[in-house]
């Protein structure tokens, strides 16, 4: 037998992985050759002593080194990773969930105590304009400013995005017979100087824009200077021109010698139009700002009422049709914030009876879009004579 | 993973535990390494001969087992399959360290300085005497001497049976050889280590 096929079996032999017949070879081999003995011998004692090897022990560091391998080996899956993360960190699922706890009453706690400063500042607003009896007006037009960054979602969306509902008056419009075109209003005609005569006398829109909602927040928050609950001025030009009797004829009738006094008087001050003005915001036009005509929260509408609707039932001065001009600004509760109507000086009466009446009617919320939202006004009315 | 009776050879308890580890838990990972390390490390220990090469080797092999865990169909048990993973990664290194050696080829008796003496001499200097080790470690040290003068495959064979204890049928599943090749290389190792040893026996 060759020495490394000898070799071979021996070794075989020697782990029990040999056949029956090749066991009983080895054996008979075993039993008559001396050097397959020594052989065999030498290769028990190898063995032998290759089983008693020590056995190493891995490194304590180990698990941790390889914990630390695996978190960062992209090869392994990206949540296998970040838990094993996790663990390293020895952070477990319980204290994540008291850290997430104590950020959510952080968070609460401070909604609640902003809402409560914001309402307190609310009311320090309406008690510093000194107008306690309009609280809630004050505080609504102050938080129509605050809610700005909501309202431009609506003023600046894409222009092909913007779907403009069409907008109605809020007032009940003149159902009786046509009016004739409104007669000019005489002082017009008398006026010196047509070009120069505001165009509220003209009967057109008013060219001054509308004062946006942050200004009224600016206005109202400065109390500059400290604002009236309803002002009802004229201009400079025609202050101290209203006399008691002027304003005592309103309430009768018309009789020749009244219009002509009014003719008389109104022609005085053909340049000075009545201007009234009411709500929380003084000053509004010197920070407006032009409108746009495809913002949705600008109307411009046109009106007529029958003087007969109004409040007191004025006589019209004249007895023509009247034309008024002006802006107001309706908050989203419906209540009107602000207005401004110019007029001729002998409309005052009309004027007011008309502020009182859009005040009455304008009590219905303001919904664009679902959502309530304020609307600033350019208005033509037509006032139809007390005919 | 496969069904038990396409797995033969797995066990339920590896059954579940790579299960466990296909499903992400970490205490999962943490008992196949437990179970395993000093398994792996030993079997590299003996194939590189040295500390931080085993430990290498050893971070190597669960982070190729953790990869191919989901590859694997059973079709051997875990140990096995370990067993395999450990020698192949260990017969590349060794591969790898050869030609890293071959690459960075000393002359012993070229002085790596003018004032200072031959390689030759200095390892003749520092190895110390018979004397003064002890008997198992001396038998320990020339053991490991003898297996690393084997050839790879040999060396790989005689470790996985007469260190590791695997049975033939486990070794050539492990290396993926028929079993006439494990017994000749086996032979041929034994044989190599006798002629190493033969002062010793």
């Amino acid at each position: 037998m060759a020495p490394e096929k000898l070799i071979e079996l021996l070794s075989a032999y020697a782990d029990g992985e040999v056949s029956p017949a090749e066991r009983d070879e080895v054996e008979r081999l075993l039993a008559s050759d001396p050097e397959a003995q020594a052989l065999y011998r030498r290769l028990t004692s190898t063995t032998s002593m290759l089983k008693t090897m020590e056995r190493v022990q891995a490194p304590p560091t180990l698990r941790h080194i390889l914990r630390t391998r695996m978190v960062t080996s992209r090869e392994i899956p990206f949540f296998q990773r970040m838990r094993l993360l996790v663990e390293k960190r020895r952070l477990r699922m319980s204290q994540l969930a008291y850290l997430l706890s104590f950020f959510v009453i952080i968070g609460m706690l401070y909604f609640i105590s902003s809402s409560l400063l914001h309402r307190n500042e609310l009311e320090t607003a309406a008690i510093d304009i000194e107008f306690p009896e309009q609280e809630e007006e004050i505080v609504e037009a102050v938080r129509f400013a605050r809610n700005e960054p909501q309202v431009n979602e609506y003023i600046l969306p894409a222009e092909d995005e913007m779907e403009v509902p069409p907008v109605e008056s809020p007032f009940p419009l003149y159902e009786g017979p046509s009016p004739e075109p409104p007669v000019q209003y005489a002082l017009d005609a008398a006026a010196p100087d047509d070009a120069a005569a505001p165009a509220g006398e003209t009967g057109q829109p008013m060219a001054a824009p509308a004062p946006r909602p942050q200004a009224l927040a600016a206005e109202t928050r400065t109390r500059e200077p400290a604002p009236q609950p309803e002002t009802h001025r004229t201009d400079e030009r025609a202050a101290g021109r209203m006399t008691t009797d002027a304003l005592a004829r309103t309430n009768k009738s018309v009789t020749p010698e009244d219009e002509a006094k009014a003719k008389e008087e109104t022609a005085a001050h053909a340049q000075s139009p009545y201007v009234l003005e009411g709500g929380r915001v003084p000053n509004v036009n010197s920070a407006a700002q032009p409108g746009s005509d495809a913002n949705p929260l600008r109307a411009d509408i046109s009106f007529t009422v029958n003087a007969r609707d109004l409040a007191n039932q004025p006589t019209l001065p004249g007895g023509n049709d009247l034309t008024l001009s002006g802006r107001f600004n309706v908050a989203a509760s419906g209540r009107i914030v602000w207005y401004r109507i110019e007029g001729p000086p002998a409309a005052q009466p009309v004027m007011e009876a008309f502020i009182a009446h859009l005040r009455a009617s304008a009590q219905e919320p303001q919904v664009l879009n679902g959502r309530p939202v304020a609307i600033a006004y350019t208005f033509t009315a037509t006032i139809v004579g007390g005919r | 993973m496969a069904a038990s009776q396409e797995t033969p050879f797995l066990q339920d308890e590896d059954r579940e535990l790579i299960e466990r580890c296909l499903a992400g838990r970490e205490e999962a990972f943490d008992e196949l390494v437990v179970r395993f390390q000093n398994m792996v490390f030993n079997l590299a220990w003996r194939f590189m001969g040295e500390t931080q090469e085993a430990e290498d080797l050893t971070q190597e092999v669960f982070l190729k087992v953790f990869r191919s865990l989901r590859g694997f169909r059973g079709a051997s048990s875990l140990k096995t399959w370990i067993y395999r993973i450990t020698t192949n990664l260990a017969l590349n290194r060794l591969k790898f360290n050869k030609r890293r050696r071959q690459n960075r080829q000393v002359s012993l008796d070229q002085a790596p300085a003018e004032d200072m003496p031959a390689l030759s001499e200095m390892l003749a200097d520092q190895r110390p005497g018979p004397e003064q080790r002890l008997h198992a470690r001396q038998i320990e040290s020339r053991l490991q001497e003898a297996l690393d003068a084997l050839s790879d495959d040999q060396k790989a064979i005689v470790i996985l049976r007469d260190i590791e204890g695997l049975s033939y049928e486990e070794i050539a599943d492990a290396l993926d050889v028929n079993i006439g090749t494990v017994k000749s290389r086996l032979a041929r190792g034994r044989a190599g280590i006798q002629a190493i040893m033969k002062d010793m026996l």
